[in-house]
């Protein structure tokens, strides 16, 4: 996902935005929302006694824990099904024209791939040592079950209306579902989730993504108002999302996964260029893991960061990704939740570890030559880095070192990964709100009017505690979404059953392969 | 040699022409060979009493020229007509959340679309030329499709138009008459506007 918290380095890229003229009124909006909302993003992410490790962060695991038990390690058994089922070998041809696993895959992604694979896995290393790799792959790994039991619940609740669209997401299976098992609260829990989403899609999936798109644009142009760059960033937007301006999402739904793809392959090119460092560089992520290398916190530290990144950032159990894969057009529920495990594999264990491993084998974090262990700011709270660079700069600075055009390349990456998270999140907002009030063009226009209002607001504004609101609002989203998944869970079991021994037997055909 | 067996001789001409070009003489050798049986069955039969099925891929309406040469050599040979329209679709293309949500209604109005303006007078059009004739939309790619249905309907010919065959995306990409020509089951032929 693009959003991530990691509050050193958005302090340092929101200092970049924000004229002078509109300090005021910022100050104002940030200590409204401080004396009101603070109580609650405290509590959201207060840590766990005696630890720098939110409780938030241990839901989400411990979740991803429970589901990979209670599923027999599908992320495992199911692996080969997935790529099966995304190649199409299950495929019915008549169905050619509709959406695809693959196409729901794509789009998921492409509203989580971003900013958080890039900065925010500099964080997780930069504090936690290379160490943090393996617990954040690990992490990545236990998500896995998690987005397979919401996106196959995304898929058995949905709406399919007359006209032939469909919505779905966790405010349906939690009021279907719930109700089919005769739970009670699941419309309370419904409209709380649904609350939840759209302040959540208007500050993390909106204002952060406008913020550090606006960061990186003068970080590469110089310093100008933030307010053009949300200014452009709206107009485009809400010609996409209410003008019908297909061809602009189309082009960026294209790009983002290229460059993805070429983010990962320059990745793999610097590997290859250092393929003497590998064996290290694995070597400094295991013994990292366990003995901390020296790093402050040691192999706690390195697993709170792993984990919380990780967390963090593949969106398993948010709920978000179950809207995202609803309109895949099977009639197995369970296909598109072997489809969505994916997505973290993916995210995460794939394209975080690769900015993990060349920050490591670039060897942009300081060691001692004496020690051979890692340089301690005590200051920073982090290990001393070249230029002292932290988040987007150190993975930049890690890159640059190998290819020097290549922080122009992360700038453009960085605002289309965020573009592509907008309209993502306007369309899981929009979701949400229509689930509220009702669908309806004149409903949906003042949706999309305000999340438009909002990047502007996002790009000009140094909104510290607004942003920590909204993203206490997603995190919100995980609380109610990993209480229905638990309640829900036998439920998706008894079709993955179903399902595998149909398999076995043959009932479901393989058109391919 | 009948018209038709000097169509089909020009058929396999086509083909000889193109697996040349590929250098690949094993297959070259192959090919003819099982042309010639093809060429020999169909000699065989007596035209008003064949029970071949031609596939015709057929764009629109600025593609009659074939439509209508594949009526006439069916009419000649007695032969069924299995019309397809196929509208190009990628299972990977990239589709943003609301296209997502949309698609299946996007379907239903592009399928019943290409069904009543195109497919359904060009069925009609064969049909009240005396031929037998049926039609389907498909999705998907072109080739991929046409190839897929002449082996399933276990067709004796494929006909389709040189349009498209000459711009620059072509000569990069290759031209579905050109796609045919690698990897058609059956004789190919490539009809001139």
């Amino acid at each position: 996902m693009s959003y991530h918290r990691f509050p050193a380095a958005l302090a340092a890229l929101c200092a970049l935005s924000g004229p002078a003229a509109a300090q005021s009124i910022d100050e104002t909006i940030n200590r409204i929302f401080a004396d009101y909302t603070g109580w609650y993003v405290g509590l959201i992410f207060a840590d766990l006694p005696g630890t720098n490790f939110s409780w938030i962060a241990l839901w989400l695991v411990v979740a991803a824990l429970i589901f990979t038990f209670y599923f027999g390690f599908i992320q495992i058994k199911g692996f080969a099904h997935s790529i099966r089922l995304v190649k199409g070998d299950y495929s019915d041809p008549d169905d050619a024209g509709e959406v695809s696993h693959f196409q729901a895959l794509a789009t998921a992604l492409s509203g989580t791939v971003g900013l958080g694979n890039i900065a925010g896995v500099a964080v997780a290393v930069g504090i936690g040592g290379p160490g943090a790799t393996f617990w954040m792959v690990l992490a990545g790994l236990f998500g896995m079950a998690t987005k397979f039991t919401e996106c196959t619940l995304g898929v058995k609740y949905r709406n399919e209306y007359p006209d032939g669209t469909v919505s779905g997401g966790p405010m349906y299976y939690i009021t279907k579902g719930f109700k089919e098992r005769g739970l009670p609260g699941g419309p309370i829990l419904a409209v709380l989730f649904c609350i939840f989403t759209i302040l959540g899609a208007l500050g993390g999936g909106n204002m952060f993504q406008a913020n550090q798109a606006h960061a990186q644009i003068s970080n590469v142009l110089g310093d100008f108002p933030g307010w053009i760059t949300g200014l452009v960033i709206a107009v485009i937007t809400f010609m996409v999302i209410a003008g019908g301006l297909k061809s602009i999402a189309r082009v960026t739904e294209k790009v983002v996964p290229f460059m993805g793809i070429f983010y990962v392959l320059v990745s793999v090119v610097i590997l290859i260029m250092n393929a003497d460092m590998i064996a290290w560089a694995f070597g400094q992520i295991f013994a990292g893991a366990f003995t901390g290398l020296g790093v402050a916190g040691g192999f706690t530290g390195a697993l709170i960061q792993g984990f919380r990144r990780a967390a963090f950032s593949n969106e398993a159990g948010i709920g978000s990704a179950a809207i995202a894969h609803s309109a895949v057009r099977t009639k197995e529920p369970v296909t598109e939740g072997y489809v969505a495990l994916l997505e973290p594999f993916i995210d995460t264990v794939v394209i975080c570890t690769m900015t993990a491993l060349v920050i490591v084998i670039t060897g942009v974090l300081n060691v001692d030559p004496e020690t051979g262990l890692y340089v301690w700011n005590a200051d920073a709270g982090r290990i001393s880095t070249e230029g002292e660079v932290v988040g987007v700069a150190l993975t930049s600075a890690a890159y640059a070192k190998a290819f020097g055009w290549f922080p122009v390349l992360l700038a453009v990456a960085v605002v289309l990964f965020a573009f592509s998270t907008m309209i993502s999140w306007s369309y899981y907002g929009l979701k949400a709100w229509t689930y509220l009030f009702g669908e309806g063009a004149a409903k949906e226009i003042v949706f999309k009017v305000i999340f438009c209002l909002f990047i502007v607001i996002g790009a000009s504004a140094n909104l510290g505690p607004v942003i920590d609101f909204s993203d206490a609002m997603l995190f919100s989203m995980a609380i109610v979404n990993i209480i229905a998944l638990y309640l829900l869970m036998p439920i998706v079991r008894g079709e993955l059953g179903s399902y595998v021994e149909r398999l076995r037997s043959g009932q479901i055909t393989r058109y391919k392969g | 040699m009948c018209q038709e067996c000097l169509f089909r001789a020009q058929g396999v001409f086509f083909l000889f022409e193109t697996q040349i070009s590929g250098q690949n003489f094993g297959k070259i050798a192959a090919r003819t060979a099982w042309i010639g049986d093809a060429v020999v069955t169909t000699d065989g039969g007596h035209p008003d009493m064949s029970n071949e099925t031609y596939v015709v891929a057929y764009e629109d309406s600025e593609g009659q020229h074939v439509l209508d040469y594949a009526v006439e050599q069916a009419k000649k040979s007695g032969a069924s007509l299995y019309i397809i329209h196929v509208l190009e679709w990628s299972p990977y293309a990239f589709l943003t959340p609301q296209e997502l949500e949309e698609r299946h209604k996007r379907r239903s109005e592009e399928s019943g679309r290409a069904q009543s303006l195109i497919l359904d007078p060009a069925v009609k059009h064969a049909q009240d030329a005396g031929v037998s004739a049926e039609g389907k939309i498909r999705y998907g790619q072109v080739v991929e499709i046409v190839v897929e249905t002449a082996k399933k309907l276990n067709a004796s010919m494929i006909f389709v138009g040189r349009g498209g065959g000459n711009g620059l995306g072509a000569r990069i990409f290759g031209s579905v008459p050109l796609g045919l020509a690698q990897v058609a089951p059956v004789p190919t032929v490539i009809v001139p506007q």
